[in-house]
């Protein structure tokens, strides 16, 4: 009872910004979660980046991500990427890949979609239109491609999205890069996933976590975003031109059929 | 002495054995590509480390489309696809979200190695070392001794389709 008292304190201190100091001085206790005042915060400091992301015109993300590979025998590897991202409103993508195992780069500029592998001189070209967000569903139905960072252009787009979130919390202050930041950790079915939103009146995602609760080891992936809301972007970079020597490929299908194991498969 | 040299012995064996796994993981096998990587989609090769199982999650958002591809497959289906030919089908390759772990597909530690008589329709996802690119009709293939391949991508990685020579 106790436990649940402090927490409404912290949770409205962390929502009126606070002074800085860790909220989380002690263990939140583990049964508590349906603090519905809490997860109202959590979830209002979700919708609002998810605005305030909606809101800019044009946007620069430079991120190091870091994703878990499980090994057939339960031992976790961690594999590093460089992603910087372009963007612009309300269509214009270009996300460029690197890692020491291979370069890709994703191009749209509202009329087209490219995807290019410089490594074999690969691209992939198919047509799209819209916006940055539908531009994501319709990789996903026409190619399987998904590109890093795509929530950003998903958070606050889809009114039901949290519905899919079973418990919301609030972490207490965090810093990523000497940025402040507010951390909330949210409980989904297959996932759980935790945010560290920019403190003040630019409510950026600075750094997420998703940990896949369907794998026994949990594999995670990390995402650690630079930003710049300020960029001067060049809309030739949006658009893919081919490269001497650079050949024109397809997309293999997606296939149109649930690809769910058959029942007894899963766990 | 002779401890101390068995010591630094198995220390070696270890690293070795580190390297073995690492080099199995199919991001080190693409950073290893044109170097021969074989046939990935022909198995394991039954080494128990050999494979990845993948799985992990890289958004939090997934639009309606995917709903069935968040049906992960636990690693138990993965290791009943003992088939090669079964084994790198397409759909095996969907299940998981990320767009660069299409190349880690398919897995399978009791498969045997197939290195020949490849079946048209099969996917590898790192081409043999012998193999010439040949344009027809504006199409890319790899031909690697006689049998071609034409490349696409799959999500987002590039995979090599067996097909019948153009």
């Amino acid at each position: 009872m106790r436990h649940q008292a402090t927490r409404h304190v912290l949770a409205i201190a962390a929502f009126l910004g606070g002074s800085g100091i860790a909220v989380a001085e002690e263990q939140a206790p583990a049964a508590a979660m349906n603090d519905s005042e809490e997860q109202m915060i959590a979830l209002e400091a979700l919708n609002k980046m998810g605005s305030y992301l909606r809101s800019l015109d044009a946007f620069k993300v430079q991120a190091v991500t870091s994703r878990d590979e499980v090994l057939m025998n339960g031992q976790k590897i961690q594999f590093d990427r460089s992603v910087e991202l372009q963007a612009k409103k309300p269509a214009g993508l270009r996300v460029d890949v690197t890692s020491p195992y291979g370069e890709r780069s994703f191009y749209f500029d509202g009329k087209a979609f490219t995807l290019h592998t410089p490594e074999n001189k690969f691209y992939a070209t198919i047509p799209a239109s819209g916006t940055n967000g539908e531009l994501i569903e319709t990789l996903q139905s026409k190619t399987g491609a998904t590109m890093p960072l795509v929530d950003l252009f998903l958070w606050g787009a889809d009114e039901n999205a949290g519905s899919a979130i079973e418990s919301a919390i609030i972490v207490g202050y965090g810093s990523v890069n000497g940025v402040k930041c507010e951390h909330y950790a949210f409980r989904q079915k297959e996932i759980d996933w935790q945010i560290c939103i920019q403190q003040g009146e630019t409510p950026l995602p600075l750094k997420l976590v998703i940990t896949s609760k369907l794998e026994a080891e949990q594999p995670q992936y990390v995402s650690v975003m630079k930003w710049d809301t300020a960029a001067a972007l060049d809309d030739k970079a949006f658009a893919y031109t081919p490269q001497e020597g650079d050949t024109k490929i397809s997309f293999n299908p997606v296939a149109k059929k649930s690809t769910a194991a058959p029942k007894g498969d899963e766990k | 002495m002779i401890r101390l040299f068995n010591k630094s012995n198995a220390l070696v064996l270890a690293t070795v054995a580190v390297m073995a796994v690492a080099w199995s993981l199919p991001d080190l096998a693409e950073a290893r590509r044109g170097g021969g990587g074989g046939h990935r989609g022909g198995g394991g090769g039954g080494g128990g480390h050999r494979g990845v199982k993948g799985g992990t999650r890289t958004n939090v958002n997934r639009g309606g489309s995917r709903k069935s591809v968040n049906k992960n497959v636990s690693k138990k289906s993965v290791n009943k696809n003992v088939n090669i030919n079964k084994n790198v089908n397409v759909n095996v390759d969907r299940r998981h979200g990320g767009y660069y772990d299409r190349r880690y597909r398919p897995v399978a530690r009791t498969a045997a190695v197939v290195a020949t008589a490849v079946v048209v329709g099969s996917i590898i996802y790192s081409l043999p070392s012998n193999c010439t690119t040949v344009v027809t009709n504006n199409i890319s293939y790899r031909q690697c001794g006689s049998t071609w391949y034409q490349p696409r991508y799959s999500g987002g990685s590039t995979s090599y389709v067996v097909v019948n020579a153009p």
